[in-house]
């Protein structure tokens, strides 16, 4: 399903900005990561889509459709909330099953089970969801969004809060999650760290304005302004080579760092997940 | 907004032209009343509240002597419950809500056949040490104070152990570690931990006491009187409702005060999850402190309970044998005596019912429609906050001259009104409670308002509603003042029987009926009890 956001403004009562006049396409299909420092509106953003609030004008737009007037309930897009929302007096499957049962589908429970199984999960049916842990939690909520299938699914900052092996789990399992729907996904995360692996289209955002959007490598290449520039600083974007070793295909690269001179003998710390491949040129 | 919130405006309406109507409008006749007034009427006022019944000294040395009194029980008892282990802990929490449920009038009863002339200390004192004249506890002053601080304690208690239980602990160890001992490090920093809750409680035991009618009205006698009692008095039996006007309004402006004072602190003590709070100790029966902390909880429950065992023991004990008898309630339940104007206790005890559920739900009803709203309105706060300086008589008074008197549905809707408040910060706790992201979730899975409301909202706010009904129900169950206002002799209720009984010194009628009212309490506070883990009560 394809985005178009035209002219969207939202302003809030007691909040230094306000969001102006944006204009923004998000592709089919594709994975969209939502970047930002903390309060510039990504998750503001992501809440328009859903239809959790309403634009004070503007138009918002899936595929052909204008759905800026439609409620949350008749858009049809999976959102995985930032604290996961559990419904908390309902069981792991009531949680996964309440979508299709709102829809009044016929096949609620195989659909149920086909999301638990998705997410690896099926057998905790009927936990209640305070007992889970924080990435069993996450996985409810991500199949509770999957289970009726929406079009477009919506993750707010879904790695915030886990703990370093966790959060590589996770990202495992969205990337498997996405290889098998194959459906939109608009990921809001913090910085590009979680998302980089994933994501086909990035949308910098800052004080409700959109910096710039584009693919990962268009904006480390030509930023168009100094605070994209600035945000990307932080990263070193390597160009690395596909090799087979031992018939095991590996990247290699080359990392250079400006450092400070220091005795003793340099290393680097890499994160295992964050490398990805982009269609030649 | 989108078109679908365009129904609330419905509830939203209904809900301000209800307390338009039924809170603001009968407070607005009383002050035009009260500023219509001919001179003699103003004579008079000053004269009460100056020099005949000395009223503005003496309602206020009351209710100062109430709070302190409270305040200095409830402190000890907060600190047992919040910092000590001891058996049946939750079985004594919960015996120290029953005061909140417990009718005044009973509280009366018991307390005469305790502490009264022909009571149980007295008849100890001149049976065992040969007193010829009885000591009066009760008539006066005295009595007025012990009966306000068993009624108010345990509400003292309530708000400063919550504070203790969730105070943080890291503050005192910082104190420890930068050299301050025990009584140092309670000095500056628990203190201050506890204060907003001491202070937040004792204004609101003030305000209680300072409206306090059925306790004043039966100890006060006709030298004692507050605002309040007087104010009855000049409308029933001098019909002076000129100066009865002034002294209503008078006594607004000054609960107004106090309640900006209340509410100033409780916002201030606000509970936070407690991450870091202390874990309560055993009680160590073999130090002296360990003794004095048994003792100050055995008191305190033996202050709490034996105001309703002395009554019921009072009410199956043949006066002249002490054996077992059911007299009492032969009275209430089989006598065809009519001393009610033609009505009988079986009636009265109908008519309570009927206006204890009928307040209640309507109440409730309310209460959702406030909570449900979501949209913070001005409007509901103000009548939440502004229900707390106006007294059951005030109130009725704005009746009497609104609509007149001896209709039942008066009753029902000023009860409700006064249960509003009540209910509606159940319900308010219950729904705040419940994450706004829960609710996004289930609209953006498909469910619309209404699926909300069912699926997610109802379930977690069912026990809360159930308690305030139970407790709306035990509130208009034991309000007597309003009834006696309104009711013009036509539908007394069960705190009326009992009144009136009390005053043809029929002790055994007062207390059978007594002992009904006490089964119908039990049953609201059982469910408020069976609950009161779950839902935030205060």
């Amino acid at each position: 399903m394809r985005v178009k956001i035209e002219n969207l403004s939202k302003s809030y009562f007691g909040l230094s900005w306000k969001m102006e006049n944006v204009f923004l396409e998000i592709p089919e299909g594709k994975v969209t990561a939502v970047v930002g420092p903390s309060g510039c509106g990504k998750t503001t953003l992501l809440r328009l889509l859903a239809g959790l609030e309403f634009p004070d004008q503007g138009n918002i737009f899936f595929d052909e459709k204008n759905v800026t007037s439609l409620s949350a309930e008749k858009r049809e897009v999976g959102l995985v909330f930032q604290n996961e929302a559990l419904f908390s007096h309902l069981t792991v499957f009531e949680n996964v099953a309440f979508g299709l049962k709102m829809k009044q589908d016929k096949n609620i429970v195989a659909k149920t089970k086909s999301a638990l199984v998705l997410v690896h999960l099926l057998g905790l049916d009927n936990r209640s969801v305070i007992q889970l842990s924080g990435g069993e939690k996450k996985r409810v909520a991500l199949a509770r969004a999957l289970a009726v299938q929406p079009k477009l699914l919506l993750l707010d900052e879904p790695l915030n809060g886990l703990d370093a092996g966790l959060k590589e789990k996770i990202k495992e399992l969205l990337k498997e999650l996405w290889k098998k729907t194959k459906l939109g996904l608009i990921w809001v995360a913090h910085d590009l760290d979680d998302v980089f692996y994933l994501a086909d289209w990035v949308i910098v955002m800052n004080d409700g304005k959109i910096e710039q959007a584009g693919s990962p490598i268009d904006l480390f290449l030509k930023p168009k302004n100094e605070f994209v520039k600035n945000f990307f600083a932080q990263y070193q974007l390597i160009q690395a080579k596909s090799l087979l070793e031992n018939g095991k295909s590996v990247i290699q690269g080359t990392i250079r760092l400006n450092t400070v001179s220091e005795k003793g003998t340099p290393y680097i710390n890499v994160k295992k997940t964050n490398y990805k491949f982009l269609p030649d040129a | 907004m989108g078109k679908n919130y365009d129904f609330w405006i419905i509830p939203k309406v209904f809900l301000i032209l209800f307390f338009l109507t039924f809170f603001v409008y009968p407070l607005a006749l009383l002050m035009v009343y009260s500023l219509q007034v001919q001179p003699d009427a103003l004579v008079q006022f000053f004269n009460l509240i100056f020099s005949s019944k000395y009223l503005l000294v003496n309602s206020f040395f009351q209710a100062s002597v109430s709070t302190l009194g409270a305040v200095l029980v409830g402190i000890p008892v907060a600190f047992v419950i919040a910092r000590r282990n001891f058996p049946f802990k939750q079985a004594v929490k919960s015996l120290f809500l029953i005061p909140f449920v417990f009718p005044s009038i009973l509280v009366v009863i018991s307390f005469i056949l305790v502490f009264g002339n022909n009571g149980w200390i007295n008849q100890f004192l001149q049976n065992s040490f040969g007193f010829q004249v009885p000591v009066n506890f009760l008539y006066g002053f005295q009595g007025i104070i012990l009966a306000h601080i068993f009624y108010n304690f345990p509400l003292v208690a309530k708000f400063v152990s919550t504070a203790w239980e969730s105070s943080d602990k890291t503050m005192k160890e910082a104190a420890q570690t930068l050299g301050a001992n025990r009584i140092q490090t309670f000095f500056s920093i628990t203190v201050f931990q506890l204060l907003p809750s001491i202070l937040a409680s004792a204004s609101l035991v003030f305000i209680y006491s300072f409206m306090s009618f059925a306790i004043v009205l039966s100890f006060g006698g006709i030298q004692f009187s507050t605002f309040e009692v007087e104010i009855f008095r000049q409308i029933v039996q001098n019909l002076n409702l000129g100066t009865a006007s002034l002294l209503a309004v008078f006594q607004f402006f000054v609960l107004v005060l106090v309640s900006g004072v209340y509410f100033y602190f409780s916002k201030k003590f606000i509970i936070f999850e407690k991450p870091n709070s202390e874990k309560p100790k055993n009680i160590n029966l073999l130090s002296a402190q360990g003794i004095v902390e048994v003792s100050i909880l055995l008191l305190a429950i033996l202050l709490v309970v034996f105001p309703f065992l002395s009554l019921i023991l009072f009410a199956v004990t043949d006066p002249n044998t002490g054996a077992f008898t059911l007299k009492a309630f032969e009275k209430i339940f089989f006598a065809q005596q009519s001393s009610l104007a033609g009505t009988t206790p079986v009636l009265a005890i109908g008519y309570t019912l009927f206006f204890a559920l009928a307040a209640s739900v309507l109440a409730v009803f309310l209460g959702l429609l406030a909570v449900l709203n979501q949209t913070k309105t001005r409007f509901t706060s103000l009548i939440v906050s502004g229900s707390l300086a106006v007294s059951t008589i005030t109130l009725g008074f704005g009746y009497l001259l609104g609509f007149g008197s001896g209709f039942f549905w008066l009753i029902i809707l000023g009860h409700a009104v006064f249960v509003f408040p009540f209910s509606f910060r159940l319900l308010q706790n219950a729904i705040s409670k419940i994450d706004p992201d829960e609710l996004a979730a289930a609209r953006v899975l498909g469910a619309n308002r209404w699926r909300v409301l069912k699926f997610i909202q109802w379930p977690l706010m069912k026990k809360s509603v159930l308690v305030s009904l139970a407790f709306g129900f035990a509130v208009s169950l034991g309000e007597l003042g309003f009834v006696l206002l309104m009711y013009d002799g036509i539908y007394p209720t069960m705190s009326v029987y009992v009144y009136r009984m009390l005053s043809h010194f029929d002790l055994g009628a007062a207390a059978g009926m007594g002992v009904v009212l006490i089964a119908l309490s039990f049953f609201c506070f059982y469910f408020i009890e069976k609950h009161s883990s779950k839902v935030q009560v205060f």
